[in-house]
């Protein structure tokens, strides 16, 4: 493709039209600076049309140069007769050149090349030769970044709200999405604890036949979440045990009723009785630590006395508390 | 079956089964040399599940036609034989586990049948008795739609002593079968589920009244009977419903002609919780207070299990207390908990089912010895 390297006048281009723009917005008063200091290094690509140009690649660039009061500005020119299609494939290129693209810009890549072709097989060939891969599922899922809301975008480009989390999320209804987002931005979980939890939340939701935001506004959360003397991990850890709960009723009282029922059974610390793995398989096993004859012989004693408990019994005929 | 593609292995395109099947089917087949261009076909669509669905492969069964029930380590199996008549169902209850099973699912239906007639040859002449059933891989009686080949299946089992045909079935296509000469060696099957179940999870099957009806017709031509409450879901109120269905089945069917009731809660592999999330969002049965059990299903916190079958297996016992109650994959705890005793001091699970098709199905007591 041929370029033309010349000098024009930064009002006959065209800075609203966003045909081909793929860059986020960004602040452009370091650019601006540095063009001032430097000069401008790479000059912008634009297409030239019958009344004027609009820009391919380098909309920052202009923007900076239009803000330190440039008249014109020198630019590579790509002839009017360059289809829509390449010169969006120029402006890919170009940018992929200079930097690396956020997820964002991925997907308005994406959803742009999406435009000029119907068929899926010719769409993946050429999303693969600008060097996006060919798989699909991941394409798929670029392709929804763009749809979700600003603040979801945000979260992405921030690095606060992985994608999947964000996609996720942007499934749900406009009430629901916010009261996430504030617990999220709040709690900076991990990845796998912010799966974790939309999961118990969604899942809760849908049995109790609520919205999800009525599930995050649970006074329960609430206390956690409002809770002065709660540190951000702490709140992360009860705000689990909480959703635990809620999602798995049953299981959790289960739980706790074993837990209070060994309790009274006032082991001591090197005795410890375990239950079966999630109380599905057959039989309870007990651990003991002793490091002297005289040591094992008092765990023997605690262990036969324990035939006697009756919250001992009650554990091991592992009946429900349901 | 609404078919939407049709497909015939290249090889059986002259089988006078295939012959007879293309005449029921109003779409032009397809004839492929391998299922490879069928797959990669679903495998490319939005919705491979539903697709399968609505692909009918008529092809050969080039493994075993008699497998063994594949059962699970840890929970007490029944040692059933399944016959392997074809693949997946054109019905969609949305707890299917087939639909996460072949990958992709697919309606394949065998049609050298005269190899799977050798095969049964084979276990009849062995003279020991044996449990076989169509309905694992595949509902029992939706391809009598294409195909009536339950007529000489039954045919076949009536005249030999040694084993029963189970015709598993959410179906009621039974008008056909009902004048034929069976000799008791074939168990007519329903799966049965609560009114609310059956509405919201088990798409395009028959309603609870019409099985029910149907078994009643069955019974009345002097078919032994037998019903599988499988899969049990919990839900708010569920104790009362399972309850009303087993006052209405003791209302069509006399407990004197049941063969067996088996009881299994809802269980399967993690993987299909994606699909029924996907296909049927507003369905809640993968929501279950769930855990993984010993084989890497998941199911329902085993206390809570044990509390719902005892509540239907006292129904039960309160309108039929001779009939032979079971349990699909538990283990000993939930028998002895929930049913008082355990398949060993029977013998086992086999034995005891074994005993009740000799009971039912007039097997001698000399060829009990199922393996
Ligand atoms: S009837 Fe049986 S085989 Fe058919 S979809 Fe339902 S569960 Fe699956």
């Amino acid at each position: 493709m041929q370029f033309e390297a010349k000098t024009v006048s930064i009002d006959s281009i065209d800075i609203e039209d966003t045909s081909f723009k793929i860059s986020t917005p960004k602040q452009i008063d370091e650019l601006a600076h540095s063009i001032e200091r430097t000069g401008l290094l790479t000059p912008p690509i634009i297409k030239a049309l019958h009344n004027g140009y609009i820009i391919i690649s380098g909309f920052h660039r202009l923007y900076a140069c239009k803000k330190i009061g440039w008249k014109n500005i020198e630019s590579r020119i790509i002839s009017p007769d360059v289809k829509d299609v390449d010169c969006l494939k120029v402006a890919i290129l170009d940018n992929a050149y200079n930097r690396q693209m956020n997820l964002i810009e991925k997907s308005i890549v994406l959803t742009k090349l999406a435009s000029f072709y119907s068929a899926e097989d010719e769409f993946i060939t050429n999303v693969n030769e600008i060097g996006f891969g060919d798989n699909l599922n991941y394409i798929k899922k670029l392709l929804k970044l763009t749809t979700l809301i600003p603040e979801l975008q945000h979260g992405i480009l921030s690095g606060v709200t992985p994608m999947t989390i964000a996609l996720e999320i942007g499934t749900y209804d406009k009430e629901s999405m916010f009261p996430i987002l504030r617990l999220f931005e709040g709690l900076h979980p991990t990845l796998n604890q912010q799966k974790e939890i939309l999961t118990l939340i969604r899942e809760t939701s849908k049995i109790r036949n609520s919205s999800i935001e009525n599930i995050v506004k649970d006074q329960q959360i609430l206390d956690i979440m409002n809770n002065p003397d709660f540190s951000r991990v702490q709140k992360i850890k009860e705000l689990r045990v909480c959703l635990h709960k809620m999602r798995y009723p049953h299981i959790s009282r289960h739980y706790d009723r074993f837990n209070v029922l060994t309790h009274r059974l006032k082991l001591p610390e090197k005795i410890k009785l375990i239950p079966p793995e999630n109380f599905e398989d057959i039989g309870f096993s007990m651990s003991m630590k002793f490091d002297s004859l005289q040591e094992f012989e008092s765990c023997l004693k605690v262990l036969t006395s324990l035939s006697d408990s009756l919250e001992f019994k009650t554990i091991i005929s592992n009946d429900s508390a349901a | 079956m609404q078919l939407k593609r049709f497909y015939i292995d290249f090889t059986i395109a002259e089988s006078p089964v295939v012959e007879s099947i293309r005449n029921r089917i109003s779409i032009p087949p397809t004839y492929v040399e391998s299922p490879d261009s069928i797959y990669e076909m679903l495998l490319k669509s939005d919705d491979p599940v539903s697709l399968g669905k609505k692909t009918l492969f008529l092809t050969q069964n080039r493994g075993a036609f008699i497998r063994e029930c594949p059962g699970t380590s840890h929970y007490t199996c029944c040692s059933y034989k399944i016959l392997h008549i074809g693949t997946y169902c054109s019905m969609d209850c949305a707890y299917c586990i087939l639909q996460s099973y072949f990958h992709p699912p697919l309606l394949q239906y065998f049609v050298n049948h005269n190899e799977l007639l050798d095969s049964l040859n084979g276990i009849f002449s062995r003279k020991k008795i044996a449990r076989i059933g169509t309905g694992e891989f595949t509902d029992s009686l939706i391809w009598e739609q294409i195909f009536p080949f339950s007529e000489t299946l039954i045919s076949r089992f009536s005249g030999q002593t040694y084993a029963v045909l189970e015709l598993k079935t959410k179906t009621i296509q039974i008008d056909h079968l009902l004048d034929m000469k069976h000799n008791r060696k074939t168990i007519m099957a329903w799966s049965l589920n609560t009114e609310k179940m059956i509405h919201e999870t088990e798409n395009r099957t028959a309603s609870l009244w019409a099985r029910l009806n149907a078994a009643r017709r069955c019974e009345a031509s002097g078919y032994p009977l037998a019903f599988h409450f499988d899969p049990i879901f919990i839900y708010p109120g569920c104790e009362r419903d399972y309850q009303n269905v087993i006052r209405l089945l003791f209302k069509h069917v006399s407990p004197e002609n049941v063969v067996w009731i088996s009881l299994g809660t809802f269980r399967y592999m993690p993987d299909l919780k994606w699909i029924i999330e996907r296909r049927f969002p507003r369905v809640i049965l993968p929501y279950g207070e769930f855990i993984k059990g010993m084989d890497g299903k998941m199911r329902y916190f085993k206390p809570l299990r044990i509390q719902l079958y005892k509540k239907i297996i006292a129904e039960i016992k309160k309108c039929a207390p001779d009939v032979v109650i079971y349990f699909c994959m538990e283990d000993d705890e939930v028998w002895q908990k929930a049913l008082g005793c355990s398949p060993s001091e029977f013998g086992g699970l086999p034995q005891i089912l074994d005993a009740c098709v000799s009971k039912h199905c007039g097997i001698e007591k000399t060829v009990l010895e199922s393996d």
